[in-house]
């Protein structure tokens, strides 16, 4: 029976309360910031014979893939930041910028496996819109058919551009916003029956770290919102790679119709812009399931360069609610997620989590979740620590040296 | 004296000729006379003791009153160098008596002549000088001489030069490095005149720029990768601190001796074969030369290794081994070649052709393109050029996308501004891949670079410029297929791999 509600309207009603829809919790108003378990689970390799039962029995501690996927469409927002060809060192982009593509196709064959119909994968790549966003996988030399063969009906859409659209899809922020009252994505983001984050731990001199609610700022396409959106370069390649411009300093308004922000007489400064972006993105696409993977990861900064540190914290954090996932993960990298600006890791920045919370999203006050599967102590991996040691504060500095381990533990040079 | 074929050459201006050339010109300071005086000191001949230069390029004649003292200037320059087994070859240009300047020439002992045109019984060998692409192929002549060469590395200048666009240079693909090279020439050079050797002729830049000692090494990479020799020229500054033994200007010397004297012991790479799935066909003249020289020029620079088809071998040329081909010439190739490049993509292939090919078949694939009719044609696909005069920029990037980078030859990593030739033993052992790379200061690390390839290769060694033996590299089995691991590219490396290991 057609209920009269597209799936359009039913995310852009909905807003934040749509991420308590598999919680069924309310997120408005008096009433707490939404809480859902995050589990932790512990994985040393990316070998699929190790993620797989560890992600399945973290996905049943959740409540089952099968509740959230079934008959669905499910778009991953994958988290391509940092660029197709840098590597740190020699280790390939999924050991430590980009989450693991074995990852990835591990959490596809459990959605196929619990009955996903389709999975659309999405990031905004800055590649022409007449280049497949197939082809930006293989330039990080990704093996596509891994990913088509994970699932029944495998799509792939560069948000950056229209896709199959008319015209960008407004997402309405519940409650007004905090920077901008709605932003013009890919349609992508709106047809979709569940939406998932699955992104890498890092540290990240803008907003303090960059995990499953930093991924979501990448939502925001260049044609809008990039450096020079509104023009092109060679007919059919977005001008500008990033959103410095727009969204980091408020230099420009978006561009490509898209709403301008709130309060233009507000802080030009990246470290008050940037988080409150971030909660606004979550509340108003509201992600279903977040996977954080720390695998392996580096420390110091989330596009690679040679001051950064390779690390091996050996887990992967998941949960329904992303702000509870991000407060779990933080933990894991030995950071207070409730920690206020002036305080490792927001040093220069808004809290990011609390912003969110402040919009309904969920808490990030570790005492109000629960965490099943491993313990944070047991797992926790210190990025504070390692970031602390950097000569230039926390960012950049040492250039040459071997790569860290976890403290007192051994280097983490090796590929695995 | 070195055969013809082994010479390795070096210009050195010197002289009253060269003053009255180059006293015009602007830039030309009292200082630069004075270095092109010193210069025909014989003394200073010295500096090529040890390196692998053993032919110096003169200038000899150029129709100008300074011809003939010129001439006689160089006698002591001459005698002391033929004496240490140098061999002279004078440069003949501009308005002069060709006839005359090769008597000349073969009355002063000079070994040969580089100039345009022919001279008959010349009684030296007359080494052909002509304007890129149009070296007299056919000429009995071992070595061509090309001018009209580029002056290798990142251009001043990108091809889109808007305001808006500098700002994000070295920032990502939206601001590709615009690097000039001679690679497509001597690519071209290569199937046009597979037996010789062409000579580059070009200058490093002038006036007040600081010429490095890696620019000059690029320099010479750049022919080199190529199966090409430059004809080593050094800037005024250079010569002048040459002349005086400074101590920097010396080791930017060796090292300039170094990379040559690495081409030199490497000259058997020469007999290798280009590998590429894709091919570039066109009869590179008349209304072609533009779209086709281009496209070869753009496809070096997009490092998607590519073979070279002429169009009058096309008949007979295999197509077995390319995935992808480009037909852009102005007009269609004769019915039956292009029967034939029809039936390549009905089998499987992508065409990619010239507007004048509109019409020729195939159902619309339906999908949008601001450039090209897509269309399905067989098992294959068939683009049609939407504009009469495609941009050659655009043709080396859609190609690349119509091929799928899942053919890749090979992935780069931490590389930002490179070149590479990517070539194949005759007897297919290994491959080699030459990189060269331009990023005079990158953000990214120019160490650590990792290049992968789709092989399970076992065996990966390095040569690089200034050390005599390889190194072996590391591989790391990544994707099904290999990484292999360089711990530095500054500015060059040759790397080789192997299915098995290499002797």
């Amino acid at each position: 029976m057609q209920s009269g509600i597209t799936r359009r309207k039913a995310v852009g009603s909905l807003g934040a309360a749509a991420a308590g829809m598999f919680l069924g919790r309310p997120a408005r108003g008096s009433v707490p910031a939404p809480t859902a378990p995050v589990a932790i689970g512990k994985c040393t390799s990316y070998q699929p014979s190790e993620l797989l039962p560890v992600l399945e029995d973290m996905f049943d501690k959740l409540g089952g893939l099968g509740r959230l996927v079934k008959g669905k469409t499910v778009a991953i927002k994958l988290n391509f930041n940092g660029g197709s060809t840098v590597r740190l060192g020699y280790h390939p982009l999924g050991e430590s910028h980009w989450p693991h593509p074995h990852l990835i196709c591990a959490v596809m064959s459990l959605m196929t496996k619990a009955g996903v119909r389709r999975v659309r994968l999405v990031e905004c790549a800055p590649i022409p819109w007449t280049t497949p966003f197939e082809e930006y996988f293989l330039e990080a030399n990704w093996n596509v058919r891994d990913f088509i063969s994970s699932a029944p009906i495998v799509e792939f859409e560069n948000t950056n551009y229209l896709g199959s659209a008319k015209k960008l899809s407004r997402l309405t922020v519940p409650n007004g916003g905090l920077l901008f009252p709605a932003y013009d994505l890919n349609h992508s983001y709106v047809d979709c029956d569940v939406f998932v984050s699955i992104a890498k731990c890092k540290d990240h001199g803008t907003t303090g770290v960059s995990t499953v609610m930093k991924n979501q700022f990448g939502l925001t396409p260049l044609l809008a919102y990039g450096n020079f959106a509104g023009k092109w370069e060679d007919n059919d390649l977005v001008a500008g790679i990033d959103r410095i411009r727009i969204l980091h300093q408020g230099a420009a308004q978006p561009a490509f119709g898209a709403p301008a922000e709130l309060d233009p007489k507000s802080p030009r400064d990246d470290g008050y812009r940037v988080p409150r972006a971030i909660a606004d993105l979550v509340a108003a696409r509201p992600v279903h399931l977040a996977i954080t993977d720390g695998v392996t990861s580096m420390s110091g900064g989330q596009t690679p360069n040679p001051s950064l540190t390779f690390v091996k914290p050996n887990w992967i954090v998941a949960g329904t609610n992303v702000v509870n996932t991000s407060a779990v993960t933080l933990a894991a990298m030995n950071y207070d997620p409730m920690g206020q600006k002036g305080t490792m890791p927001f040093n220069r920045c808004d809290n990011k989590l609390r912003l969110a919370e402040q919009l309904g999203v969920g808490t990030c006050d570790l005492s109000r979740i629960e965490v099943v599967g491993r313990s944070i102590k047991e797992v926790a991996f210190d990025f504070k620590t390692l970031r602390e040691k950097r000569p230039a504060g926390g960012f950049g500095g040492r250039r040459g040296g071997p790569p860290d381990g976890p403290p007192g533990g051994p280097p983490m040079g090796g590929r695995n | 004296m070195a055969a013809l074929s082994a010479w390795i050459p070096m210009r050195w201006p010197a002289g009253p000729l060269d003053i009255s050339q180059r006293e015009k010109k602007e830039g030309f300071t009292a200082k630069s006379k004075e270095v092109l005086q010193r210069w025909l000191d014989p003394s200073v001949l010295e500096i090529l003791r040890g390196t692998p230069v053993n032919c110096l390029v003169v200038s000899w004649a150029a129709g100008l009153p300074a011809d003939a003292e010129q001439q006689k200037a160089l006698v002591p320059l001459l005698d002391r160098g033929k004496s240490a087994g140098l061999s002279f070859v004078g440069l003949v240009e501009g308005e002069a008596n060709r006839a005359a300047a090769v008597e000349s020439a073969r009355a002063a002992g000079l070994a040969a002549v580089i100039m345009e045109g022919e001279v008959l019984n010349a009684g030296l060998p007359v080494l052909p000088l002509a304007a890129r692409p149009h070296l007299p192929w056919n000429s009995s002549s071992p070595v061509l001489v090309a001018r009209g060469n580029v002056w290798p590395g990142i251009a001043s200048q990108g091809l889109n030069s808007q305001d808006w666009r500098r700002d994000t240079q070295a920032s990502g693909p939206t601001a590709e490095p615009w690097i000039d090279s001679n690679g497509w020439f001597l690519r071209l050079a290569k199937v046009y005149a597979p037996a010789k050797i062409p000579w580059l002729l070009f200058d490093p830049p002038g006036g007040a720029n600081v010429v490095l000692a890696d620019a000059y090494r690029r320099a010479i990479a750049d022919s080199g990768s190529f199966c090409g020799r430059w004809i080593v020229s050094l800037d005024d500054a250079l010569r002048a601190s040459l002349a005086q033994k400074e101590q920097s200007a010396v080791e930017t010397w060796n090292s300039i001796a170094g990379a040559l004297a690495f081409f030199a012991q490497h000259s058997q790479w020469e007999t290798n074969s280009p590998v590429g799935l894709v091919g570039v066909i066109s009869d590179f003249s008349g209304a072609n030369e533009m779209i086709g020289t281009e496209t070869l020029n753009l496809m070096v620079r997009s490092n998607v290794p590519f073979r070279i088809i002429r169009k009058s071998k096309l008949a007979a040329a295999p197509l077995t081994g390319y995935k992808a081909l480009i037909s852009v010439d102005e007009a269609m190739p004769a019915p039956a070649e292009r029967r034939r490049l029809l039936d390549f993509a009905r089998q499987g292939g992508a065409l990619l052709v010239s507007q004048s090919w509109k019409g020729e078949g195939g159902t619309p694939t339906g999908t949008a393109h601001p450039r090209l009719d897509l269309r399905k044609l067989g098992k294959g696909k068939f683009a049609v050029c939407k504009d009469e005069a495609p941009d050659p920029y655009m043709v080396a990037r859609d190609i690349h996308v119509l091929l799928s980078r899942a053919n890749d030859f090979s992935r780069f990593f931490n590389l930002s501004a490179f070149l590479s030739a990517h070539t194949a033993r005759p007897d297919g052992a290994s491959a080699l891949l030459q990189i060269t790379n331009f990023a005079g200061s990158s953000r990214f690390s120019v160490n650590q670079v990792t290049v992968w390839f789709p092989q399970q290769y076992r065996a990966a060694r390095m040569w690089t410029m200034g050390s005599e033996a390889p190194v072996a590299l590391e591989l790391e089995p990544e994707n099904t297929g290999m990484d292999v691991q360089i711990p530095s590219i500054s500015p060059y490396a040759a790397v080789e791999v192997a299915l098995q290991p290499l002797a």
